[in-house]
């Protein structure tokens, strides 16, 4: 048997002030227009074989 | 390799699976001894990317959620943490779908292929988010944190470092823009 999957840890003190943060960073974040359009093509290329 | 040249398929109960070999034991054994159990559970679900003669790659999605203690300022933390106030009431979470395990074969590294992948499921939850969805979580082995980080994926903790896996996750919102 492989190793189990870990449970996605709850955040505390620090690490939840450091979350916070970079989720309040994010809002204002913009994903440059060569990436998000790679992410775009390779999401329909995928979409595209999908048998379900 | 051309990636239209494969299909894109949900695991199923009883699938036939193809040869397959990432050069990790430990990811060949979760495809080919627990993935099915793990559907079956109804604990996760896993996608198989194959081609006529072998699994390309694999992934497992299950649902997660990020749950962190909610401060509004820096300054309100630091009374909190000098009072020792218990946590358990002020936890917020959100939404997120979990990446528990993800893998390309050997024979296809080098192609971008687990790019492709986690470029698939940002957008999925981008263009059918169904139930809501904030946040993509991984599980990452520790030979995969600078793929993850090349991905956009930042670490929840600094308490796992050096462990053998490590929670990282990625933030779907700037997606929207």
């Amino acid at each position: 048997m492989a190793k189990p999957i870990k449970e996605t840890p709850i955040l505390r003190g620090k690490d939840a002030v450091k979350f916070n943060q970079e989720m309040e960073k994010s809002k204002s974040e913009i994903i440059p227009k060569a990436i998000r359009e790679r992410m775009k093509s390779n999401y329909s290329l995928l979409k595209s074989i999908a048998k379900f | 390799m051309n990636i239209v040249d494969f299909e894109l398929i949900r695991l199923t109960k009883d699938h036939e699976f193809k040869s397959f070999d990432c050069k990790d034991k430990d990811l060949n054994e979760f495809l080919l001894n627990d993935s099915k159990n793990f559907l079956v559970d109804l604990v996760a679900v896993t996608y198989l990317l194959e081609s006529d003669n072998d699994i390309v790659a694999f992934f497992s999605l299950s649902n997660d959620r990020i749950s962190a203690e909610d401060f509004e300022s820096n300054n309100k933390w630091r009374k909190f943490r000098a009072k020792s106030i218990s946590s358990s009431k002020r936890l917020k979470s959100y939404p997120a779908v979990k990446i528990g395990r993800l893998a390309v074969s050997h024979d296809y590294k080098k192609n971008h292929i687990g790019t492709s992948i986690l470029d698939y499921i940002k957008e999925l939850f981008m263009d059918n988010n169904l139930t809501g969805c904030k946040f993509i979580t991984v599980d990452a082995y520790n030979d995969s944190l600078t793929f993850y980080e090349k991905n956009g994926f930042k670490y929840l903790t600094d308490e796992d470092n050096g462990k053998d896996t490590r929670a990282m996750y990625f933030d779907l919102l700037p997606l929207d823009s």
